[in-house]
């Protein structure tokens, strides 16, 4: 795994962590081989999606976050484990 | 929805947070588990149907549907991939040493086993199909749902 040029390459993907020259740092997509990777090491699983998506499929481990209930419940999560999101897709 | 969360829980000190960007879709379609209440068509598919590979003979393909009592056979490559069916009409008018991939139906529809089982089964039965082949989105086997396999 190494930056090139602002890309973060992890197994064949290509992501892209930074924008070159501004620091930022953006949140890193992963695949599902890496969430089951890191969630055997401990991260915890937050799904966003609204409850009644979450009640009726999540994957196992997951805690419900809506997305418009974030801010307040986000001090539920753990910040000393690594947190991995999810919705329903790429869109 | 997911990246817009992974930033706010950065900027909310969460760091490094993890997008795993192709979400509950992408895991429901390769038939991983998951908790719910979904009735999904993964849960009533027929797991471990009779496969063969393009190469196998006609009449040792023949024997492996009879044996399981329903069709078709499905066949697979050697990545597990469902290349096509094997159905007893064409099996029987084959010469027996003949490669089951030359007689196959390539191209058969699928399904995901992510599909909602009751939705799935209705739209077979208004089109008069019995059962469906039953694929992960890498295209590997499930098995074969049968929409009378459900509870009614």
């Amino acid at each position: 795994m190494s930056v090139v040029n602002g890309y973060l390459l992890i197994s064949r993907r290509v992501w892209q962590v930074a924008e070159p020259g501004l620091g930022i740092v953006m949140p890193t997509g992963i695949g599902r081989d890496e969430l089951r990777t890191l969630t055997g090491r401990g991260a915890q699983l937050v799904e966003v999606l609204p409850a009644g998506d979450y009640d009726w499929a999540h994957l196992p481990g997951a805690v419900s976050l809506p997305l418009k209930e974030l801010d307040a419940k986000a001090g539920q999560l753990d910040r000393s484990r690594l947190v991995i999101v999810y919705c329903h897709d790429w869109y | 929805m997911s990246p817009r969360a992974a930033w706010r829980l950065e900027a909310a000190g969460f760091g490094p947070v993890h997008d795993y960007v192709a979400g509950k879709a992408d895991w429901l379609a390769a038939d991983l588990p998951f908790d719910g209440t979904a009735q999904l068509a993964g849960m009533f598919t027929r797991r471990g149907v009779a496969t063969a590979t393009e190469g196998a003979p006609v009449a040792e393909v023949l024997r492996l549907l009879e044996d399981q009592g329903f069709g078709p056979v499905l066949v697979l490559n050697q990545a597990g991939v469902v290349m096509g069916a094997a159905y007893r009409d064409k099996l029987a008018a084959a010469a027996g040493d003949a490669a089951v991939g030359t007689v196959m139906r390539f191209g058969v529809s699928t399904v995901r086993p992510s599909e909602d089982a009751a939705a799935l089964a209705h739209r077979m039965n208004h089109a008069e199909v019995t059962r469906t082949v039953v694929t992960r989105s890498d295209g590997t086997l499930v098995g074969l749902f049968f929409a009378a396999d459900l509870p009614s």
